[in-house]
């Protein structure tokens, strides 16, 4: 009858060793929502007032109420992008989404100037949980003035 | 009645996995628009009843053809679990219901295929494959129109046609750190796994001399069958070097990319660079000067030049570089392969599995343009270090130091990962008797100039260099924290970094059988690409997530892939014809898809 030596004890161990790692490593990537404490179904309606035109050098506002069906999730933040032609001019602004769904961005166009004296630009609204979105978007074009 | 089942078995087994998934409530990570997500996976093609309806209906004819062809009490027992699922049904418990559809699906495989022997194997895979492949046209159907006619806004609603190709994928994305962290563990496995033989004489040991045998006839056989299968050969050397061009230029196209943002991350770095180094230089001397000594001074002078001779902008050169650059690495790959493979259907496969896959989708989010040149003249500085071995000749080993000189030249890391896998080699090479002596020689010619160029570029000229930012890495950025948070940290990067571009699984499977094949082989020629894994290994246990990115990044995983998928392949064109073909379209197609759905999700 075959024994088993040091050499084969040791490799049996080590290979199990590593499954139950291996395995332990599946569960944390099967469960992204878990490990990113994000909730896992948002039942919501994001609502965004957005200013009909920006003006170049001037701070601006946004400002939103997201309402939703099981209450307002905690921990939540509304993320703000705003793109002017390349993403050079790109601005991004972030606040806390209150416990009454409400919010209010405040955002300044920090980019050079544009050498047009109007440029249509991009703005995107997304609500974040830590680092992921929660699928939450919305988004409008808005016309910048650039005073000469 | 056999066909009947042959064509059921498999719509049953994918649609019921769809509904499974649908209602399991499974999330996955997709990058929409440049933001990664989380979505469910929820699918349905008419609605929820109606189509958990048809997949009861198919799984009850299956028991009852099975019922009425045996008439034995197992098969009796199978009808009354599929008149379950209708049960469940009838009581809106939906994923109940397409989960025992999903269970009387795989007992009806595993009896009728595997025990009984009734349906076979090959068969069923045939009509599997032709229902993925159905899936996957649909998928390419449905970017193609999207490429043309724009359509539904993808940040709100997923289009159909590709919403199903994209949801088996991203089903599987909880394998893709296992698999990539199994595949670089490997090399080591395979030493772990040596001391246990099965018993001389048993089955088992039969089965495993049977499977290494036809391993090595394989692998002796390629450089003989070079020409065979050589329409597909061009067919994916082709698209491996036009897809990548034509990809750069989709990018900045309104419909996929409307606000004209600039897509690859590093390539602002770039245009910063040249530009400061332009201003604050007085002379060409003094530019050359602040080129050379940054780490990625011959890329620098690439996009430099370019720009000096079209008179473009350092900016719109550096975005368009890939369509230069792509089909360059792809030279080099194809060159590096055929000179391991011997085969140019197994050369070609390798460079458009990389063209369509990973490394393709990772370079284009993060504009990584001195590592996409560095490693193409790392892959040519291997293969001419291969050729000189073979040939026992000093002049291929001569280019292959320059060339290596260049590749530091590009870009730090591709460099270090080549230097490292040498010294691997001939430490390898030092131990062994005879044979390996006189490749030691070739070996230690190569490291000695590489580090003497590396020392008088970092430590006499006082620029930096590629030992320099390997120090750097390894002093600040490898620590046991990131082992003992090694999972968190990956599956983040799998899932997140450059996009979500290493989120693929399909490669790391077929890597991981690649892995298998080299080891078996054993030749010296895979020997140095199991050695460039090896030398990745404590940069991806002990690194944080960006340094475990770069490691996926430039190691030659596309490679092992296409000798993982030799195996396959050269079995079935022994075995059927038709299954071959049905896989090589489905390769095609599944690649294809995969830089399509990165491509078009990449700007805002």
């Amino acid at each position: 009858m075959n024994r088993l030596g040091f050499k084969q004890i040791l490799s049996i161990i080590l290979l199990n060793l590593i499954a139950l790692w291996l395995t332990y490593g599946y569960f944390v990537a099967a469960n992204p929502l878990t490990i990113k404490e994000v909730p896992s179904k948002l039942s919501c309606e994001l609502l965004v007032d957005y200013p009909n035109v920006i003006v170049y050098g001037a701070r601006f506002s946004i400002s939103g109420r997201l309402i939703c069906e099981d209450g307002i999730p905690p921990q939540l933040i509304v993320q703000t992008l705003l793109v002017c032609g390349d993403i050079r001019t790109l601005t991004v602004n972030a606040a806390v989404i209150r416990d009454d769904g409400t919010f209010k961005v405040d955002l300044e166009t920090f980019f050079p100037k544009p050498s047009t004296n109007k440029t249509q630009c991009s703005i995107t609204v997304h609500v974040i949980s830590k680092t992921i979105s929660t699928g939450l978007i919305d988004k409008k074009t808005l016309t910048m003035i650039v005073p000469s | 009645m056999k066909k009947i089942l042959e064509v059921l078995l498999p719509i049953l087994m994918v649609f019921s996995y769809l509904k499974v998934l649908s209602f399991s409530g499974v999330t996955s990570i997709f990058m929409i628009r440049r933001w990664s997500m989380a979505k469910p996976l929820s699918i349905v093609f008419i609605n929820d009843f109606i189509d958990c309806l048809a997949i009861a209906f198919i799984a009850l004819t299956i028991s009852l053809l099975l019922a009425y062809k045996h008439r034995k009490y197992p098969y009796f027992l199978l009808i009354l679990v599929s008149a379950l699922s209708m049960v469940f049904l009838a009581f809106s418990l939906y994923f109940y219901s397409a989960l025992i559809s999903l269970l009387v699906g795989l007992f009806s495989i595993i009896y009728a295929v595997f025990l009984k022997k009734e349906v076979d194997l090959l068969s069923l895979a045939r009509y599997l494959f032709s229902l993925l492949l159905l899936i996957e046209v649909a998928g390419v159907a449905g970017w193609v129109l999207h490429l043309f006619y724009g359509g539904t806004n993808p940040y709100r609603e997923p289009i159909p046609l590709q919403d199903f190709e994209t949801k088996i994928i991203h089903s599987f994305s909880p394998l893709t750190p296992v698999l990539a962290t199994l595949f670089m563990l490997s090399a080591l496995l395979l030493i772990i796994v040596k001391p246990l033989k099965p018993i001389e004489g048993s089955r088992p040991a039969k089965l495993l001399d049977g499977f290494k045998t036809f391993i090595r006839d394989m692998i002796s056989n390629l450089s003989k069958h070079s020409e065979k299968h050589d329409a597909w050969s061009k067919v994916f050397l082709f698209s491996a070097l036009i897809i990548p061009i034509l990809a750069t230029f989709l990018l900045y196209t309104p419909i996929i990319n409307p606000s004209n943002m600039t897509v690859g991350v590093d390539i602002l770095y770039y245009v910063d660079f040249l530009r400061n180094a332009q201003e604050s230089s007085q002379n060409d001397l003094e530019f050359l000067n602040r080129v050379f000594s940054s780490d990625r001074s011959l890329t620098f002078l690439m996009i430099y030049s370019i720009s000096r001779i079209f008179a473009m902008d350092f900016k719109i050169v550096s975005i368009y570089l890939p369509a230069i650059l792509s089909p360059f690495f792809i030279f080099s790959l194809y060159y590096l392969t055929l000179n391991l493979f011997k085969n140019k259907l197994y050369s070609s496969l390798a460079c458009f599995l990389t063209a369509t896959g990973s490394f393709t989708a990772a370079n284009f989010y993060g504009g990584f343009l001195a590592n996409w040149l560095g490693l193409s003249l790392a892959y040519l500085s291997l293969a001419m270090m291969i050729k000189s071995i073979e040939q026992y000749s000093m002049r291929p080993l001569l280019l292959s130091i320059l060339l290596s000189i260049l590749s530091h030249l590009a870009h730090p890391v591709p460099w270090n990962f080549l230097i490292a896998a040498v010294i691997l080699i001939a430490l390898f090479a030092a131990t062994q008797k005879s044979n390996e002596r006189r490749i030691l020689k070739f070996l230690t010619i190569f490291i000695a100039v590489n580090l003497l160029y590396d020392f008088i570029k970092t430590r006499v000229l006082k620029f930096t260099g590629a030992t320099l930012v390997a120090e750097s890495v390894v002093s600040t950025e490898l620590s046991l924290d990131n082992l003992v948070n090694f999972w968190s940290t990956n599956v983040f990067m799998i899932y997140f970094h450059v996009g979500g571009a290493f989120n693929f699984p399909p490669t790391y499977i077929f890597a991981l059988l690649g892995m298998v094949v080299f080891s078996i082989a054993r030749l010296l020629k895979f020997d140095v690409l199991k050695m460039w894994v090896l030398a990745g290994l404590p940069l991806y246990l002990f690194g944080p997530d960006y340094v475990q990115a770069r490691t996926l990044q430039n190691i030659p995983i596309d490679i092992f892939a296409s000798g993982g998928l030799a195996i396959i392949l050269e079995y079935l064109s022994l075995k059927d014809k038709i299954l071959l073909v049905l896989l090589l379209i489905f390769i095609y197609l599944l690649y294809l898809n995969n830089l399509l759905r990165f491509i078009t999700n990449l700007p805002f």
